[in-house]
């Protein structure tokens, strides 16, 4: 390729631009997580100016919410919790419905396409969508945080479109050397889905990590509360906060300032996102495309 | 029974179940009509022996059952049923005539489905006829709909309660289960006269196992997506009391929907959401792709894997924690305030609450929003390029004619689709972390239904307002989705 001037000067200044938006992206977690080593003594003598890694870091946040109260370890827990259970219970419910709708010739399978698509076009709405929950009985268990969204249509949308994708003549292959239907799935077509199921592996679990709404609605047990709605109502100053949240509160009468704990608990509560997203970062472009453009 | 005894039954059995098989394989009317007349014969059985009405007064806890011979003799008597109540001695119960003769046309309409099937299940129906059948399956359900909507929405339709005064039908009156069971029953006769013949049985029993498989599915989606739908529309015509329950309620017609265009709060709400939609929408679009033309233009391919990895990573962080680090910077004795020297109230202040918005969701989402662009560029033949540089274009020039029109499509689908969504865009999750419901500029669709609606108990009324939502904006991705399949090819589905 010809370069002239014009053409370095232009892609210097892309460049130049790429970058400097990569660092705003970057400097806000790095930003938090020197708070999240200040000490107090750091902090009060630099009157919050602190935007550099702390000279005498200390971990004294982090010891003191892993350590003394068992409350963020059991938020962490029931974070977990919600996430493997509805991620594995998802993957299973949507892929059985997406091999099953691949069938070219099942009957029904139009109607049932369609109401899915009604489903992702209109909703009940928050409210009814409350009643249905409460009358089921979830409210205030792990399952009202599970089970709602087992089914997504959008996934079984993807996911049936790319099973219809794969070659027939594979299955009938398979067919007469006497693999059941059950094995056909396991054999042929999970593993030929194997980068689409990444990409919705991965947004499920993003998806329960990060929810925090679901929590503030159908939980009022503190004792299940996830770790990002404890996060949250580490920040809430406006609510009224009742007894049974104040021993959820941290950062009183300890040697760091309250920030540095509420940054260091922001730090906990992203770290497992940041432990995933290397082994599925190679999919997800992928499963965007697909999801966005295709559905 | 002895094992043997078994043996031989099964043995006998089996033939006899083969021949039956071959019959209605060759002959699925039998099965067609069959369904359809089973489905006929109980909805009339449920309109002429189950209760259709229920006449209720709240003040007095009454309430009557009337079944279709009650309706008859009512209208023998002028509209005015005779009731004999423990307490109340004998009441005479009116019903309006337009009513009954809605309910006489609902039972004549499933006598006709119900002769047709008779006549479909014994092979007396051409192809065409089986069309109507279904067709007369279908009607049935959608005059039941109908009849459904006037009958508890509308108030042309005159009651009377027990004091003689009159009010609308719906205030004293509700239709029963039965009524919405005969619904649901036209819905499966219409689609079994449709849907059944020699293929679709064969091809059922063969794919048994993936019905099985689609069944955790199924039952999900009637249970957490249906039945909320259902329960939306009914709640938002309805005055909704806790201790009578969804279905104990009464009837008010459109008064919700009435109070939502009516309630000067209600109409600011609604325009607030479209502002901060559009205002996202516009954040949302633009600089990502400006963003994504200046990565893929940079070259440096090992350089660009880098940047694209740290930008796609605050998609991944919740609000909770995106508003986590805003407060790191903007709290009162953050950096941002140190920087400027001043004290600043940046959170939960109206002036600054937009643009805290429009900050923080660029920050979090600008990156990621590359990503489709990037695919779309990536997919430009190089060669493209190549030619126009030896041709002696520019790069601004080749911006233009060939990396803009190449992810043209995609612009115009976003577009599109971000526009359907306006109703729904304002991005609540973000609102009620960053606001609270005392401030005016956080009051949008979303954040009403959970402050107002749900925590004040006004079922009704945010039912009402979801519905409306959610309907309008179903029309909207519906229309912008052809449009954007009509401009460029690219839709949602």
């Amino acid at each position: 390729m010809i370069k002239g001037k014009s053409d370095k000067a232009y892609q210097g200044v892309c460049a130049a631009v790429a970058i400097i938006f990569a660092l705003i992206c970057l400097y806000p977690l790095l930003y938090t997580v020197f708070l999240s080593f200040c000490t107090e003594k750091e902090w009060l003598s630099s009157s919050g100016a602190i935007w550099y890694f702390p000279k005498r870091p200390t971990g004294a946040a982090y010891v003191k919410i892993l350590g003394s109260t068992g409350v963020v370890l059991r938020a962490l827990w029931v974070s977990v919790e919600r996430t493997v259970l509805g991620t594995v219970l998802g993957l299973i419910v949507n892929v059985l419905a997406a091999y099953a709708l691949s069938r070219k010739d099942l009957p029904g399978k139009g109607v049932f396409v369609k109401i899915m698509l009604l489903t992702i076009l209109f909703s009940g709405g928050l409210i009814p969508t409350y009643l249905t929950i409460q009358s089921t009985g979830l409210i205030d268990t792990v399952w009202a945080l599970v089970i709602p969204g087992l089914f997504s249509a959008w996934n079984v949308l993807i996911l049936k479109q790319f099973m219809e994708g794969i070659p027939r003549e594979l299955e009938e292959a398979a067919e007469v050397d006497g693999v059941s239907t059950v094995g056909k799935l396991f054999y042929i077509i999970l593993p030929m889905s194997k980068a689409v199921l990444s990409a919705i592996c991965m947004f499920t679990i993003v998806g329960h990590w990060n929810n925090w709404f679901d929590v503030s609605i159908y939980i009022k047990d503190p004792k299940l509360w996830t770790l990002q709605y404890y996060v949250k109502i580490n920040f809430d100053n406006t609510a009224g906060l009742d007894q049974g949240k104040l021993d959820f509160l941290i950062g009183q009468g300890s040697a760091v300032s309250s920030i540095t704990m509420k940054m260091a608990l922001t730090v906990i509560s992203v770290v497992p996102m940041l432990v995933i997203y290397p082994f599925f970062q190679k999919y997800f472009t992928q499963g965007v495309y697909i999801g966005a453009v295709k559905g | 029974m002895t094992d043997s005894k078994v043996l031989a039954l099964s043995a006998n059995a089996a033939p006899r179940k083969r021949a039956f098989r071959e019959k209605f394989d060759s002959s699925p009317n039998i099965l067609r009509g069959g369904i359809a007349a089973v489905c006929a014969f109980a909805a009339l059985l449920l309109l002429v022996a189950a209760p259709i009405f229920t006449f209720g007064d709240e003040s007095v806890s009454l309430s009557v059952s009337m079944g279709f011979f009650g309706l008859l003799k009512a209208l023998a008597g002028g509209g005015v049923y005779e009731v004999q109540h423990s307490e109340f001695g004998t009441l005479g119960v009116t019903v309006s005539v337009a009513a009954i003769v809605l309910v006489l046309i609902t039972a004549t309409v499933w006598l006709a489905c119900f002769v047709l099937s008779v006549l479909c299940a014994f092979g007396k129906l051409g192809e065409k006829d089986r069309i109507a059948l279904s067709a007369a399956n279908f009607t049935a359900f959608a005059w039941q709909a109908v009849v459904f909507v006037v009958l508890i929405a509308s108030k042309s339709v005159k009651a009377q309660n027990i004091y003689g005064e009159e009010t609308a039908f719906y205030r004293t009156f509700s239709l029963t289960a039965t009524y919405l069971v005969c619904v649901l029953l036209s819905l499966v006769a219409g689609g079994c006269s449709l849907g059944v013949n020699g293929r679709n049985v064969k091809n059922v029993r063969r794919y048994k196992l993936m019905y099985l498989f689609l069944l955790p599915a199924a039952a999900l989606v009637v249970v957490y997506n249906l039945y909320p739908m259902l329960l939306s529309f009914c709640l938002s015509l309805k005055d909704y009391v806790i201790a009578d329950g969804i279905w104990g309620s009464v009837w008010v017609g459109f008064k919700n929907f009435k109070t939502i265009f009516v309630d000067p709060d209600m109409l600011r709400i609604i325009g607030n959401t479209i502002l901060i939609s559009v205002l996202r929408m516009v954040i949302s679009i633009i600089p990502p792709i400006i963003l994504a033309v200046m990565l893929f233009d940079m070259g440096a391919r090992k350089v660009r894997k880098g940047i694209q990895t740290i930008i796609y990573i605050p998609h991944f962080f919740s609000w909770v924690v995106v508003y986590a680090i805003a407060y790191a910077f903007v709290n009162p004795d953050g950096l941002i305030n140190n920087v400027v020297n001043g004290n600043v109230q940046i959170l939960a202040n109206e002036g600054t609450f937009i643009p805290l918005l429009l900050i923080t969701d660029l920050w979090k989402e600008c990156g990621w929003g590359t990503i489709l662009y990037m695919a779309a560029l990536t997919n430009v033949d190089p060669s493209l390029h190549e030619a126009a540089a030896i041709d002696g274009a520019g790069p601004v020039k080749r911006l233009f004619k060939i990396t803009l029109p190449s992810i043209t499509p995609t612009i115009v689908f976003t577009t599109v689709m971000a526009v359907g969504n306006l109703l729904k865009g304002a991005g609540y999750e973000q609102i009620m972390l960053f606001g609270s419901d005392i401030m005016k500029s956080a009051q949008v669709i979303d954040t009403w239904v959970v402050w107002r609606g749900l925590q004040r108990l006004q079922y009704g009324l945010g039912a009402a307002v979801s519905f409306f939502q959610s309907f309008i904006g179903m029309l909207m991705v519906i229309g912008c989705n052809a449009l954007s399949k009509r401009w460029v090819g690219v839709s949602l589905y």
